[in-house]
């Protein structure tokens, strides 16, 4: 009964590291407000925008936790470049601590496309972390109407929140977990994905990685396609580097999705 | 809690955040690196490619790559080939496979855009089978002329399914009309020879993945807008 009463009092420690560490990381909704938006073509700590239309698509991309935006070396970003590229319409990067920025301008880009009564059409990429604001915002988007449809969801390894819950909850970086729980640790936690509907929702494209130092992702089984980033020898590019790899293979993604006629 | 344990515990810690390096951080070898390297321009980037440890010379070839991308976005062309160029002979100089690997994944892609010498290179990585995959990824996204061919005769010579696998992909990217057989011949074979996994994925995930490959790529197709 003493050991019993020890381990209970152990694990009466959790909620309290939990209730701590979760304070860490900022809830993706927020209360309403007036939101600045940063100026388009100027690239900043924690939001981009890359281009804007008066018609076409909406692209709204989120990196991973603490990705820098006006990094040149971030693989989200190369990803958004391709996709102003290829792509007529507007175009952004926003972290997802700018969550409440990205939902005013996507609010702002729909109003243009509602006044020349286009339809309102968004393509939502997420790395990391920001697979789980692009998920959320797939669901908040289309419950507001703040668009007509959502073409087109790309996760790229992400991480929702939920992922070792009851453990460290949203612990964002001590020691990145690996000095408790060393090596590799799946990402199996990818909870509430909006499941393709073929109406609101038409495609969900997911990339993973399966065995990579030492955060990694998983197949989503409601996902349209789940495609599992390998190299040569099986070897993985790793968490943070995957978003390089597939940027070009998104920046596809999107346009094709696009595409007249591109099938749902 | 017995002192001794606490003592072993902080040690634990301590190790972690400070004695064993990155390679026990989840972003070990990412951008949070490479960006310091990055900044530090090609000097810096070279110094990091001579390093002792094949993950520091990865992250000193990335940031390499990345430099000279901009330098070409910046019109200045020559010292994108000179990098490029440079990129390549680590590659050969280079006795880590998996560094190599992302030299041919990453970083050539990366340096390489309308550097027909980077091109010949990738092809010959793809016909010498040393990484078909990684070659193939970078050539589908440069588009050089002969991209088709060259996957696709690779596809046709290789019988390792996990690489077949990939390289439809590639062909997928590349956003060739004549892949679309490929796709479709290789779908129809999926239940009589392909094995049962592809890396991690059980056939039906494989099998779904690339049925939505062949249904973009029709949709691309019958657009008429190739990348």
């Amino acid at each position: 009964m003493k050991g019993i009463g020890l381990i209970l009092r152990r694990i009466s420690l959790l909620p309290l590291a939990t209730l701590l560490f979760a304070g860490c990381a900022r809830r993706a909704s927020s209360p309403p407000g007036k939101v600045d938006l940063p100026p388009v073509g100027v690239a900043g700590r924690k939001s981009f925008i890359v281009e804007e239309a008066k018609r076409g698509p909406i692209v709204l991309i989120f990196p991973g936790r603490s990705a820098p935006t006006d990094d040149k070396t971030l693989g989200i970003r190369a990803t958004a470049l391709r996709t102003s590229e290829k792509l007529e319409g507007s175009v952004a990067i926003f972290s997802w601590m700018r969550y409440r920025q990205a939902c005013a301008w996507v609010r702002r880009e729909a109003a243009k496309r509602r006044e020349s009564g286009e339809r309102v059409r968004l393509a939502l990429v997420g790395h990391s972390w920001g697979g789980q604001a692009a998920s959320n915002f797939t669901k908040e988007s289309l419950k507001k109407g703040i668009v007509d449809e959502v073409t087109l969801l790309v996760t790229v390894d992400a991480i929702c929140k939920g992922y070792l819950k009851g453990v460290f909850y949203q612990l964002p970086s001590l020691f990145t977990l690996e000095v408790f729980l060393p090596h590799r640790l799946r990402l199996v936690a990818f909870r509430g994905t909006p499941r393709p509907d073929g109406e609101k929702l038409l495609r969900h494209v997911n990339y993973y990685q399966m065995d990579s130092p030492q955060l990694c992702g998983t197949a989503i089984a409601s996902a349209s396609e789940n495609h599992e980033i390998w190299l040569d020898g099986g070897r993985e590019p790793g968490h943070g580097n995957l978003d390089n790899l597939v940027a070009e293979l998104v920046a596809e993604d999107i346009r094709r999705c696009f595409l007249k006629g591109a099938a749902k | 809690m017995k002192p001794g344990l606490l003592a072993g515990l902080a040690l634990l810690v301590m190790a972690g955040g400070l004695g064993c390096k990155r390679r026990l951080w989840y972003e070990w070898r990412d951008e949070p690196y490479l960006r310091k390297v990055y900044r530090g321009g090609e000097r810096k980037a070279l110094a990091r490619m001579r390093s002792f440890w094949h993950d520091d010379r990865e992250i000193g070839a990335r940031a390499l790559a990345v430099i000279a991308r901009e330098a070409r976005a910046a019109g200045d062309e020559e010292t994108a080939r000179r990098l490029a160029r440079q990129l390549m002979d680590h590659y050969r100089r280079e006795d880590n496979y998996e560094t190599r690997g992302i030299i041919v994944a990453l970083c050539l892609r990366e340096a390489g855009e309308g550097d027909s010498e980077v091109c010949g290179f990738l092809k010959s990585r793809l016909n010498s089978g040393e990484h078909p995959v990684a070659a193939a990824y970078s050539l589908a996204t440069l588009r050089p002329t002969g991209a088709f061919e060259a996957i696709s005769a690779a596809y046709e010579k290789t019988r390792d399914h996990e690489i077949r696998y990939e390289l439809l992909g590639a062909l997928w990217l590349l956003g060739d009309a004549r892949a679309i057989p490929l796709l479709e011949r290789a779908l129809a074979e999926i239940d009589a020879g392909w094995p049962s996994r592809v890396h991690h994925m059980k056939k039906p995930l494989y099998r779904k993945a690339l049925a939505g490959r062949l249904e973009t790529l029709r949709a691309a197709c019958a657009a008429g807008v190739v990348p």
